[in-house]
């Protein structure tokens, strides 16, 4: 079924997310698109692209090529560019117009590794996804092609799986959840997305993983049955956020903090994992007693409570804030105009959802100064 | 092109979505994959135009089964009754996949007319897959748009300007020509306040096209109006002679010496500023980057770079010029993927005109210059060296300016 978007714009979409993780690891990518789609990429989802751009072009396909369905045009294009300046892997996006036409976008991928012998994969996006589906099948090729099997255990190392700027902004979450890590007796090996490839050859070899976003999750299976590195999901962000993943890494159980006295009644809408991160903060430092997740993004079962919410459009959300009976909603600042009279509204920018617009104002979500922030914008908005 | 592209920060311009949501009292509908509403969704509550504006999104099933246009006829009665003010016009955009999918546009816009008897429907192609056709999306958005004119009103002595999305400054001369020469009334869409006024811009005798934007609306519209093609030029020369176009089309004249005068002087006093410092030229600022770079070179200036490859028809003499008379200056290529390490150390520019060749050349002056946007004739000459003056007084921050602007690609 087709969905209306009145006054909410198009989220980050799922090329987007497959560019962003594969963003620093020096390899070739290619959008396969018109140009239109490669704006979307370039000049909204992506906040490196002013300064550090990579090695991520277009394959600007035409009309003709598209009717015809000539892949050599791009095999071409690819090669020439490869005979150039030659990459350590060539990874090919598809978007809607390849969709359309029936592209074998891994095909052309198993031709540039026959004629370059360079490591090439093509990613199924096709731009009816969202970023999640780009980043999830990104993290899964990365496994795939990159990954070469534990030869040590490097006790004492976990790898971060699933951050990028689509959920995290270029906020320095990354050296906050480093630095956490290493109060916890524990170095980061790898993130994923990665700064280069040499990390994610190793990275089987950490003891555990931390799940950062719900889109790595598939990645923290995989590895958990091939490599047998356990996984958590989290962030170490609140008091109980903290204590969860510090007892993960140090084989403790986690103390649940009692709730304070309940009150009230809230709606967080985000990223899965950053919202179930948020409701913790709600409930065992607000003393909130109800608490509803909604996503328009991955929606794990494994990460929901009883009530969370997968969104499929605008109208689903509105009815969601309008019938939910809310004292507090928590979410992009493009979700505040569906607040009803009386429901108090915290602004935490969502880059894969309200882009540029909020870049300026992104809300880091890691430690404890995250909570201070809830505390004071709640009670801002109480007065 | 035979080569991967490099889409730089700089790509893109104003877009043809915000194109359409100039008509006044229109409204707009975007169906389209998720991915392909990203940049223009993004852009109009950047610029403010999001209420004028919808997205219907499809998926991969609806496409296979041909169920979109119901869901359309659907979508749009949806909208109607949501959006409050009942809009005179409807603009349907599609996207690549839809075109190239051979989606029925006369079907669909019969169909919502039927619907919809009070509303005039129009069909927009938001298809970058054809941008080297004949028809690519930005002028095919001109044709559409203007089509929806009143042809049938007796002509009066009106003129449009067509093909430039920002009208020009107010205080050109071109206005003050127009009325000696006969002119009764200029309208630019942006200018109106509703639709029925846009719909009268077809009572006009002549469309005035100074940007390429607008050639093929220009002779669709020509068998009842007269259209002269007058690209934004900054050479006196050329200006003289766009004027002996318009002189030729309106059958009279008037005398054009205070205002080149002006011109002349507006360039000497830049020159003081500017004396020797090397200026970049870029394409994304100007139509004619060859031809500005020739008058520049030919006013006393020092032009060391031109950024843009993408020759109009329009172009080719100037750039036969540079690449004989000038050999040094340095043509880039700005799509080319060597390009994406080469920013900000592109040549040895101070004073750049527009994003690209500020972006690429690193230089510390950029005159904030796009798509020639309020500009013509000497009053434009005018302006563009105020601008170069101002660059060097008075610097902005690139970044800013781009932001600002809200390039969609």
């Amino acid at each position: 079924m087709s969905h209306l978007f009145v006054n909410l714009p198009s989220f980050a979409t799922d090329y987007s997310g497959a560019a962003s993780v594969l963003y620093n690891l020096g390899g070739l990518v290619v959008i396969h698109e018109p140009s239109g789609c490669m704006g979307n990429f370039t000049g909204f989802d992506e906040p490196r692209w002013y300064h550090s751009p990579k090695r991520i072009f277009s394959s600007f396909i035409r009309e003709d090529e598209a009717v015809i369905g000539d892949d050599s045009i791009i095999i071409e294009k690819i090669l020439r560019e490869c005979k150039r300046n030659r990459p350590s892997f060539i990874a090919i996006l598809g978007t809607p117009v390849p969709a359309l036409i029936g592209c074998d976008i891994s095909g052309i991928a198993a031709e540039v590794t026959d004629a370059t012998g360079i490591t090439a994969f093509g990613l199924e996006t096709n731009g009816f996804g969202y970023y999640h589906d780009g980043i999830e099948n990104a993290l899964i090729a990365l496994e795939e092609h990159f990954m070469e099997g534990k030869t040590e255990n490097m006790y004492g190392t976990v790898n971060i799986l699933g951050y990028t700027p689509l959920d995290f902004f270029l906020s320095g979450d990354d050296e906050a959840l480093r630095l956490f890590v290493a109060s916890c007796g524990y170095r980061v090996l790898c993130f994923l997305s990665g700064d280069n490839l040499e990390g994610i050859r190793y990275s089987p070899n950490a003891e555990k993983n931390i799940v950062v976003s719900a889109s790595a999750i598939p990645l923290a299976e995989k590895m958990k049955a091939k490599y047998k590195i356990p996984y958590c999901v989290g962030l170490p962000c609140g008091i109980y956020g903290e204590e969860k993943i510090r007892c993960f890494l140090q084989n403790t159980e986690p103390k649940i903090p009692t709730p304070s006295v309940c009150s009230g009644k809230a709606l967080i809408i985000g990223e899965q994992v950053f919202a179930n991160a948020v409701r913790d903060i709600l409930i065992y430092e607000y003393g909130f007693s109800e608490v509803t997740n909604a996503t328009f993004f991955a929606f794990s079962p494994q990460l929901a409570t009883s009530g969370d919410v997968a969104l499929s459009d605008e109208l689903h959300l509105k009815k969601l804030m309008k019938n939910g009976v809310y004292d507090l909603v928590i979410g992009d600042p493009l979700f505040r105009e569906f607040t009803t009279p009386g429901q108090r509204f915290i602004s935490i920018p969502h880059p894969a959802v309200s882009s540029k617009l909020n870049w300026n104002s992104y809300v880091s979500i890691l430690g404890r100064g995250f909570s201070g922030y809830i505390s004071e914008h709640n009670a801002q908005n109480q007065t | 092109m035979d080569k991967l592209c490099f889409c730089s920060t700089t790509y893109g311009g104003y877009g043809i979505v915000r194109v359409g949501s100039l008509i006044p009292e229109s409204y707009l509908l975007f169906v389209c994959p998720p991915s392909c509403g990203r940049h223009t969704s993004i852009n109009a509550i950047q610029q403010g135009y999001k209420n004028k504006v919808s997205y219907l999104f499809f998926d991969e099933k609806e496409l296979v089964l041909g169920t979109i246009e119901d869901e359309l006829f659907d979508a749009v009665d949806d909208l109607l009754s949501q959006i409050g003010t009942r809009p005179k016009a409807f603009l349907v955009y599609l996207c690549c996949v839809l075109y190239l999918a051979g989606f029925d546009e006369e079907s669909i816009k019969t169909g919502l007319t039927r619907r919809n008897p009070d509303i005039q429907f129009q069909i927009c192609l938001m298809n970058p897959v054809s941008a080297d056709t004949k028809h690519p999306p930005a002028l095919t958005m001109q044709q559409r748009m203007y089509s929806m004119l009143d042809f049938n009103s007796p002509k009066e002595n009106k003129l449009n300007f067509i093909g430039n999305n920002v009208p020009v400054e107010h205080q050109n001369e071109i206005y003050g020509v127009l009325k000696m020469c006969g002119v009764k009334v200029t309208r630019h869409v942006s200018e109106l306040k509703s639709f029925e006024e846009f719909r009268l811009m077809g009572k006009a005798r002549w469309n005035l096209v100074i940007r390429p934007e607008a050639i093929l609306a220009a002779k669709d519209l020509s068998l009842g109006m007269d259209f002269c093609f007058v690209p934004v030029s900054y050479d006196l020369v050329q200006i003289k002679e766009q004027y002996e176009q318009i002189f030729t089309m309106l059958s009279t004249r008037c005398s054009l010496d205070e205002y080149e005068s002006r011109a002349e002087a507006a360039i000497r006093k830049a020159l003081l500023v500017v004396r020797n410092r090397p200026v970049a030229v870029g394409a994304s600022a100007v139509c004619r980057p060859f031809s500005l770079a020739r008058a520049l070179l030919g006013y006393g200036f020092c032009v060391t770079d031109i950024f843009g490859t993408d020759v109009a028809l329009f172009e080719r003499e100037a750039q036969k010029w540079i690449l004989e008379s000038a050999p040094d200056i340095v043509i880039h290529d700005i799509k080319d993927p060597s390009m994406v390490n080469k920013i900000g150390k592109c040549g040895n520019a101070e004073i750049a005109i527009g994003y690209d060749a500020g972006y690429f050349s690193g230089a510390k002056s950029v005159v904030d210059l796009i798509g020639d946007e309020g500009m013509f004739g000497y009053y434009g000459v005018e302006l563009l060296m105020n601008r170069l003056v101002e660059s060097i007084t008075d610097p902005k921050d690139l970044r800013t300016m781009i932001e600002a602007y809200g390039l969609v690609a």
